[in-house]
């Protein structure tokens, strides 16, 4: 498949599925869900490591929501869990809004592999655990905006051009009502940070999951096509390769950052690499920065619990040894 | 007519309860009016506020397996439990074509069934359409058919 990491970060399918016989996770009190975890512990056995939330260091837990691996809403209930399959890239959360959130992260447009991936989890665990399901509804949600396939496949996207020229309204008006929705990198009700924003399926019932996913690349396709055709239009200006050159040396040279405008910076360094002003840093480096500046991800990373007054400075120090 | 508290003896008096505007018809049998103390005096009667209407009114419909009513999912958003939609099915079903345009799961062969339909609706067939131009990312033409679409669907709903 043609490549598209000029464009798109990130590739992220998420399933929902609930256990057939146990109310959902918001009608439970916490003993409940302790004993779903320990029900669903022993029926995946040992081939699974599930990790229980109630376990785990304040640090890592912000950090893997900084990072996208895990929900912050899954930070809000008790007695919640993730399982972690490396291999295939993998991570479940457990007592999430479901009892079973799947999610498959790949990087760049790896759609495909992504579905793959989950197909092979989720088949595995239907065959230790007996999901709620039904003909008419299909897997049976919490919540009805999930029902049917459960799947919501969401890809991110980095579209600094079509902001720099004003076009992302357009674009977005073009695509409402084809079943996609649009919204920032941390979710619902955000707006996009350093230019990048997340687009998904809207719709999970009456569709299939293969029809989802040509929809989802679809759409896709058309904005990394309209991303590039703005990037052309603003290649030629001076002012665009200033700031650009600009954001290099504040990256650079700053002692101070917050974590608005180092998404800001990164975000005009990654459209300089990708549009050949910038020669000498690699787009994986960028994105592994970019996927690092959050300050409790920092913390974990430097291995040092500073107090938040020393935030900016340590990210500013993170982003110049870095780059 | 059957008493509408203990449901099991003959009514023979019909309580008219206005509360803010709300009128309630109440069948009792004698008994019934009796120990809801409607019969006691007339006080009784002018001052229904006293009377505890959870006994007398219909309880709301819960799901028998977690508890859960129907208002509750409008104030939350969620269902208690897998059961909740077959016990809601019929609101469900109203509801969901708001939310996800369909109240049906497909499968590969549901879906082929679909498409073998020659009775399709114009709307259905304009949606198909619409699948079409995506896939061919000819996103012009499609926005064309998306806007037939809405102004049917609106039409649809001013019926």
């Amino acid at each position: 498949m043609e490549n598209y990491d000029d464009v798109v970060l990130t590739t992220r399918i998420r399933l929902a599925r609930n256990v057939k016989g146990y109310n959902f996770t918001n009608n439970m009190i916490d003993k409940q869900k302790q004993e779903l975890l320990d029900y669903i512990k022993d029926r995946l056995g040992n081939s699974y490591n599930v990790l229980e939330l109630n376990n785990m260091d304040d640090v890592t837990k912000k950090s893997l929501v900084e990072t996208h691996i895990i929900s912050k809403e899954l930070l809000l209930n008790n007695n919640t869990a993730i399982i972690v399959d490396e291999k295939n890239k993998i991570t479940t959360m457990l007592n999430e809004e479901d009892h079973f959130r799947i999610q498959a992260l790949e990087n760049a447009f790896n759609i495909d592999k992504a579905y793959e991936n989950i197909k092979k989890v989720d088949e595995d665990f239907s065959s230790k655990i007996e999901y709620a399901y039904n003909d008419d509804y299909g897997y049976i949600t919490a919540c009805p905006t999930c029902l049917g396939t459960g799947m919501r496949v969401s890809v991110m996207l980095h579209l600094p051009a079509l902001e720099k020229i004003g076009a992302l309204e357009k674009i977005f008006n073009e695509i409402s009502g084809l079943g996609i929705a649009i919204r920032g990198i941390y979710g619902e009700n955000t707006s996009g940070e350093g230019s990048i924003f997340q687009i998904s399926n809207q719709k999970t019932l009456g569709i299939e999951e293969e029809q989802i996913i040509e929809q989802v690349k679809q759409v896709t396709k058309y904005i990394v096509k309209q991303e590039r055709k703005a990037r052309e239009i603003i290649k030629t200006k001076l002012e665009v390769k200033d700031e650009i050159m600009r954001s290099l040396g504040v990256a650079k040279y700053s002692i101070l950052m917050t974590k608005k405008e180092a998404m800001q910076i990164l975000s005009n360094i990654r459209l300089g690499i990708n549009m050949d002003i910038i020669s000498d840093i690699s787009l994986d480096k960028i994105n592994n920065i970019i996927e690092g500046i959050g300050i409790n991800t920092l913390r974990k990373n430097l291995k040092d619990n500073f107090p938040r007054e020393e935030e900016n400075i340590k990210r500013a120090e993170y982003i110049k040894n870095n780059i | 007519m059957i008493c509408s508290n203990c449901g099991k003896n003959n009514a023979t008096i019909t309580y008219k309860q206005n509360i803010n505007g709300e009128v309630t018809n109440l069948n009792l049998c004698e008994n019934c009016a009796h120990k809801l103390g409607i019969l006691n005096s007339f006080d009784d009667i002018f001052s229904p506020m006293i009377l505890d209407l959870d006994y007398i009114l219909p309880e709301e419909v819960k799901c028998k397996k977690c508890g859960y009513t129907f208002s509750k999912y409008k104030s939350t958003g969620l269902f208690g439990c897998d059961e909740c939609y077959n016990t809601f099915k019929k609101e469900i079903d109203s509801i969901l074509p708001k939310i996800q345009g369909k109240n049906r799961h497909v499968t590969n062969k549901s879906l082929n069934k679909l498409n073998d339909n020659k009775n399709l609706s114009e709307i259905d067939k304009l949606k198909n359409k619409l699948q079409q131009l995506i896939k061919e990312e000819n996103f012009e033409e499609a926005a064309v058919v998306r806007d037939k679409i809405k102004a049917l669907e609106k039409k649809e709903e001013n019926k």
